[in-house]
């Protein structure tokens, strides 16, 4: 799977996790700026943590128990990336 | 105001529930299991090492201490001590640290969150205590002499001491002495048949009351064995309810909701799955028990009374505002409100009679026991009392933020923002999350160039991250009326 694909993926798996919320602005996936951090998105720690369980899902990767909160990625782009290099490292 | 408070402030109570516990604490972080002559063993070590280090009676010390066996140790070296532990979340960064010591007068800071190397960077001198079994806790004296360090405390050595945001949106220091501390931990033991069978598995904070009050006391006095994780992992979570033999799980909403997410089709949950420091919503009950079979619980206290009220045992699932009946032997009443047109019939301040009621707050004057008539505590929430003697809560006074079950004082986020550079105006309030929690958001006034990033760094060296603001909205102008007041329909 290539980066890109990925990254839409982790896109699509976040907006329905932000579209849950009533008052979200969210419609389409495609609103989501795959560059823009987290923090600026008004993502918090149990968004993020959520978002973090269905990605390992979906990917069969182990994330969440291997990585300090730290050294998570800020932004979609960055999470399509770790997630291609976790799946390819097996 | 009276520092010579008629209440019995004496650690007894809970040392004597240390010295006849009979159970086990096992750390799941490091697969370790810790007995009660080893925990005992372990405290008596801390306790020596604190003294070597001029820990001296009287003295109050924030207490920054994460879950597992080396809490409990370290809590009871403190107490034995005859010192009064200030608890603090284990997140707290070294900044916040140094602010409540200096506010509320603690001249000593342990920890086990930061070396002795890290603590060092806020503190006078500061040492390693060895408190074996492979844990250590940093130990540091505070500069007293600064200007901003608060002299006026008064003396009171062995009591617990929680922050809470009280009723009116300032922090404060609820006193909970030994004697109270007992009394919620027996209520809590009664009202949910706990006994030394039980297994508890241990994942909120045992710094915040409700870890405090279920994980510690509680087991203490049953002498059950608590499992415990430092900090809450879905996954590690799950894990534990399907490899350990857990017969109680003390929860929020949110890790309900997370672990509804991480947990397998299959897995096992224990009879008793217990929600507090948030309203559980009807969505999140729904999808557990549906995932689960189980309803769980809510319960709800406040820092002041302890626990109050669990339902655990009631016929009717409860869930959103229906927090369930009071423990016996508690008593809650309705207090009218005054000019409250617009509420319905019926609704008032709850009120609550528990002999595990706090001594008081702390102030530089004194102990402040002004807010307990009669033993009868009234909370700043608003609610009314059905038919089936359920509270059902409605709304509160009180302006703090619930985030996920850790209170925040909106005042003390401003004064951390107003500090910074560059904003000339602030106003933090609560916005919605969709879980039924609340975040905290930050409107602030600043020139169209400023840097909110750097503002969100500042943020987070000196607020632990439950209190940094999930969003800051900078605006020319914070929306005020002409007399200077927060125009709440105009936040954005």
């Amino acid at each position: 799977m290539d980066s890109s694909s990925t990254v839409q993926e982790v896109r699509a798996i976040l907006a329905a996790i932000l579209q849950e919320d009533e008052t979200s602005e969210i419609r389409d996936a495609e609103q989501l700026d795959v560059d823009a951090r987290f923090a600026d998105m008004g993502i918090n720690s149990v968004d993020l943590m959520e978002f973090v369980l269905r990605v390992e899902d979906r990917f069969d990767v182990s994330l969440l128990e291997e990585l300090a909160p730290e050294d998570l990625p800020e932004t979609l782009a960055g999470w399509g990336e770790l997630v291609d290099k976790t799946a390819a490292a097996g | 105001m009276s520092h010579s408070t008629t209440t019995d402030l004496s650690p007894a109570p809970l040392l004597d529930a240390f010295e006849t516990f009979n159970g086990r604490y096992i750390d799941l972080d490091r697969e370790l299991t810790i007995d009660a002559d080893e925990l005992r063993s372990m405290s008596r070590s801390i306790h020596a090492a604190l003294v070597a280090a001029g820990l001296v009676r009287n003295e109050r010390v924030i207490f920054c201490v994460g879950n597992g066996p080396q809490f409990v140790a370290a809590f009871f070296a403190v107490l034995s001590s005859d010192a009064a532990p200030l608890l603090v979340h284990c997140d707290t960064p070294p900044a916040e640290l140094l602010r409540y010591a200096r506010e509320f007068g603690a001249r000593k800071i342990l920890t086990d969150s930061y070396n002795a190397e890290t603590l060092a960077s806020i503190t006078a001198s500061t040492h390693t205590v060895d408190a074996g079994h492979g844990y250590s806790l940093a130990f540091g004296a505070v500069d007293d002499s600064h200007a901003d360090f608060v002299n006026s405390f008064p003396a009171l050595g062995g009591v617990p001491l929680h922050p809470t945001s009280g009723t009116t949106g300032r922090p404060k220091i609820a006193i909970r002495h030994a004697v109270a501390a007992v009394a919620e931990g027996r209520q809590y033991a009664d009202a949910m048949e706990i006994t030394a069978e039980d297994n508890l598995l241990c994942v909120v904070p045992m710094t915040h009351g409700y870890g405090y009050g279920t994980c510690m006391t509680t087991a203490l006095l049953r002498s059950a064995t608590v499992y415990t994780i430092r900090k809450f992992n879905p996954r590690s979570t799950a894990r534990a309810l399907t490899q350990h033999p857990i017969t109680a799980f003390f929860a929020t909403p949110a890790v309900l909701d997370l672990l509804l997410a991480a947990r397998k089709p299959d897995d096992p949950v224990p009879r008793r799955v217990l929600s507090a420091g948030a309203p559980l919503s009807t969505r999140t009950a729904t999808r557990f028990h549906e995932a689960t079979g189980q309803w769980a619980m809510p319960l709800y206290g406040t820092t002041e009374t302890g626990g109050a009220t669990v339902a655990y045992g009631v016929a009717e699932p409860c869930m959103d505002a229906n927090i369930g009946p009071p423990m016996p032997p508690i008593e809650a009443a309705i207090r009218p409100i005054e000019d409250a047109d617009e509420l319905e019939a019926g609704l008032g301040r709850v009120a609550l009679k528990t002999p595990a009621v706090m001594a008081g707050y702390l102030r530089p004057s004194g102990v402040d026991a002004s807010g307990i008539e009669d033993g009868w505590f009234t909370t700043g929430d608003i609610g009314y009392i059905d038919e089936r003697g359920c509270i059902n809560l409605a709304g509160r006074e009180s302006e703090f933020i619930n985030v996920f079950g850790m209170k925040v004082v909106p005042s003390e986020v401003e004064s951390v923002i107003a500090a910074y550079p560059g904003v000339t105006d602030v106003k933090v309030y609560a916005g919605k999350h969709r879980s039924g929690s609340e975040i905290v958001k930050a409107c602030i006034a600043a020139a169209e160039d400023f840097d909110v990033a750097a503002l969100r760094q500042h943020c987070q060296e000196q607020l632990i991250h439950y209190k940094r603001p999930e969003m800051i909205i900078r605006l020319d102008a914070v929306p005020r009326s002409p007399l200077g007041k927060i125009i709440k329909d105009q936040l954005p």
